[in-house]
């Protein structure tokens, strides 16, 4: 069985995404984007074009280019509002002959839901392209104030694509199950959706299994093309007073005051005010005219205002149509671009007394929504496949009490992770395993979480057994830890159980503990690791001259020595620099016995124990 | 899960003979269509990981020219600007900056078009206004810029 697709299909814009490994995951388009316009048409050469393409020649083919289809989708050509939004649309639509609505493009007069089909069409063949896998079903979502007219259009317009229509749901159910809310019972959710051009705001009861909209209400025609003409004129006033020229007739210097009011509106959601800059905007007697503007945010919220109180309003409105009083509203989700307005995130924020909430994008929430319920629909998205992460990081307690991880925090479990280890002395035949959780560079520092022996390690030199140690965490969170020799094959394990067995505010204080010591635990760890080297060091010299003894000279044998006992005095102290050097010291001393063994003609040169690249030695039993 | 086998065994137990039988033979059946839920699942996850990984891997190419035109598209208003002055000034020097510009844009890859008397193609330029009957077009209003074969940002022209 294939993917289901999450469909959005927005009066302006679409937006598609799918379940992927568990998550949702929107879908680019052909072109790249993350959205398309919902504009479809038919060329001059009779090719259809749908989405970004279509748009770009639409002035050049305005009665065979189709937007807003979705206004008409599913209505009657004698309804009102049919006859109002007509007007303002420059492609034909007539009565069809049961009634309805058709619009011409090219030479066929269509349904709208056969022009939806070619733009569900365009959304199913990117999404094939995108995933390489063909897509047969989808879930689409409709406003939640859709009637079954509109609802039964947009299920044919799915099949006229060839899309199995699995479900049609409300838009605010697919942004509170983008939220996860679905899984909270007895949530009571408003959702402010503020779009291009339609403004919508609903009320949802979650229970268990069901959302359920309790009331919902809006104003098709507000949005925030409304806001962006706003600013076009306000620019246009601004740059007449200085010029004394009106450039709102000039249908180029539009255009890119189009361009700028859009990027200065984005702008003022995060920055205070912002320069307008359009150079060569037009010309006179004079020669070339620039735009200069400075626009602050509060100007910006001085324009919209308006239609901030006009959102506020209708909220009002269905916030008193549903059941609830504002203050057993749970939470407040934010859907579409405009939302991205501090001013009106203050307002929502303001009515409701609780900050709304747009963790996701809310361009994308919807599409997000549709492809987790199309998840639900295909057994994708189920309890029992909740993935967690493991809180805080398990390892062990390696040379010197140094904490060494073998599964970081955060990662998703169950998973699996594997190291080998040596021995630090010569001839050891154990080793301890002890295992440590938490953020700390020092074991002791750390929560200890179990211990064990493995034992019957064949003698061998430092260094040269390998010790695989395996870390598994299962869904559950329970933590095996296996140790295994692997010459002899034996190996040891422990099973620890309830590994977290903290609560979040011991994870959280472990956390802040280990942030706090960070500077400290890594000098900690520095010396340490200057100390192992230095073993090393003492180690390799001492094996060298009882290997060498006949190759070495005399001198040679007595400055190493000394060496080694200079070192072997500084390296329990803590002065850090002190170690590094006489270590440094003492193997510029071994480098020479080299050069001593290679004249002498031995070809048994010394190995130099213990190098950087040796596995890293467990803690001597 | 565990809990739930060995509840399973004591019952067994208790009931004797063909009502047993029957009552194993249904939990076998359930556990036979969740085991086979349960692997559909399973191996579906691991084709995702796959073909995700696939993906990522083609991408790879794709994400370099992305970082690119993202870059391009930071430095287009400027871009603008200079294409702009280059059409109302003559002088030499601004010129002389903007072949230096399209020089270095075209060595990493980003080309300029866009050229009074080509027919109209949506795939590579908008159309502001449609002033004669035909396809061609007659005034370049901004260059548009490409990387590879796809389009950074379409010219805008009138035809």
């Amino acid at each position: 069985m294939g993917k289901i697709l999450g469909i959005d299909l927005g009066t302006t814009n679409s937006a598609i995404a799918v379940m992927q490994g568990g998550e949702p995951r929107v879908l680019e388009n052909a072109e790249g984007a993350r959205t398309m316009p919902s504009v479809v048409a038919v060329s001059k050469t009779g090719e259809r074009l749908v989405g970004l393409i279509a748009r770009r020649q639409a002035v050049t083919n305005p009665k065979n280019t189709v937007y807003q289809i979705k206004r008409f989708i599913g209505h009657m050509f004698d309804e009102p509002a049919v006859q109002k939004d007509k007007a303002s649309v420059p492609y034909e639509i007539r009565k069809s002959q049961n009634g309805g609505i058709e619009v011409k493009m090219g030479d066929a007069w269509m349904r709208p839901e056969e022009v939806s089909a070619m733009i569900l069409g365009k959304l199913k063949a990117d999404a094939e392209k995108r995933l390489g896998e063909p897509i047969t079903e989808a879930v689409i979502t409709v406003p939640a104030y859709f009637n079954d007219a509109q609802r039964a259009a947009t299920r044919d317009a799915g099949k006229i694509a060839g899309l199995e229509v699995k479900r049609i749901i409300n838009e605010p159910t697919a942004a509170a199950l983008a939220y996860g809310f679905d899984k909270k019972k007895d949530e009571k959710v408003a959702v402010f959706d503020f779009g291009g051009g339609t403004f919508d705001v609903s009320v949802l009861e979650v229970g268990a299994d069901v959302i359920e909209v309790k009331s919902t209400d809006g104003d098709a025609h507000l949005g925030g093309k409304d806001i962006d003409q706003k600013i076009i004129d306000w620019l246009a006033t601004e740059f007449q007073k200085e010029s004394g020229i009106d450039v709102r007739n000039d249908p180029l210097a539009r255009q890119r005051l189009d361009e700028a009011a859009e990027k200065a509106k984005i702008e003022l959601s995060t920055a205070v005010d912002t320069e307008v800059n359009i150079p060569f905007i037009t010309s006179d007697a004079s020669g070339p005219r620039h735009l200069l503007v400075k626009m602050s945010r509060s100007k910006l919220e001085e324009l919209t205002q308006e239609f901030i109180d006009r959102a506020l309003a209708i909220t009002k409105r269905a916030m008193e149509a549903s059941p609830f009083k504002i203050g057993d509203i749970n939470q407040v989700i934010l859907v579409g671009g405009q939302t991205r307005m501090p001013a009106l995130q203050a307002a929502v924020e303001k009515y409701f007394g609780k900050k709304p909430n747009m963790s996701v994008n809310p361009d994308e929430v919807v599409a997000i929504g549709a492809a987790i319920q199309g998840g639900i629909l295909g057994g994708e998205v189920r309890d029992v496949l909740l993935l967690d992460v493991i809180p805080l990081s398990l390892g062990i307690e390696t040379m010197g009490g140094v904490a060494t991880k073998l599964i970081e925090r955060n990662t998703t479990i169950p998973t699996s992770r594997s190291q080998t280890f040596s021995t630090a002395a010569d001839n050891q035949t154990s080793v301890e395993i002890h295992i440590s959780q938490g953020e700390r560079a020092m074991a002791s520092d750390n929560k200890s979480l179990g211990r064990f022996v493995l034992d019957g390690i064949p003698t061998a030199p430092r260094g040269m057994p390998q010790i695989e140690v395996t870390f598994d965490v299962d869904a559950n969170g329970i933590l095996t830890v296996k140790a295994k020799d692997k010459a002899t094959n034996k190996e040891q394990s422990i099973r620890i159980e309830g590994s977290s067995g903290l609560g979040e505010a011991d994870i959280e204080r472990m956390r802040k503990e280990a942030e706090a010591n960070a500077d400290e635990d890594k000098k900690k760890v520095e010396l340490v690791e200057a100390r192992n080297m230095a073993e090393q060091a003492v180690y390799g010299a001492k094996k060298a001259l009882g290997d060498n003894k006949d190759k070495i000279p005399m001198e040679l044998a007595t400055a190493i020595n000394e060496k080694v006992s200079a070192l072997e005095s500084v390296k329990g102290g803590d002065d850090l620099v002190k170690i590094k050097s006489a270590t440094e010291e003492l193997s510029k001393e071994l480098s020479k016995v080299y050069e001593a063994v290679q004249k002498s003609g031995g070809s048994d040169a010394p190995q130099e124990p213990g190098t950087q690249s040796a596995p890293e030695d467990t803690d001597k039993k | 899960m565990d809990d739930s086998g060995e509840e399973f065994v004591a019952e067994e137990e208790a009931v004797a003979g063909p009502a047993a039988l029957k009552s194993l033979r249904e939990k076998l059946k359930k556990a036979v269509a969740e085991k086979q839920e349960y692997l559909e699942g399973w191996q579906r996850a691991r084709a995702d990981l796959v073909n995700y990984k696939k993906e990522t891997a083609a991408s790879f190419g794709e994400k370099e020219e992305r970082i690119k035109a993202e870059f391009v598209k930071e430095l287009m208003p400027a871009l603008d600007v200079l294409e702009l002055s280059v059409k109302h000034d003559d002088s030499p020097t601004l010129k002389m900056l903007e072949r230096q510009f399209l020089d270095s844009l075209r060595k990493i890859g980003v080309e300029r078009f866009g050229a009074v008397g080509e027919k109209f193609d949506h795939y590579k330029h908008e159309a502001l206004i449609q002033k004669g009957d035909g396809d061609t077009i007659v005034t370049v209003e901004r260059s548009g810029y490409s990387i590879g074969d796809s389009i950074i940002r379409p010219a805008q022209v009138i035809i």
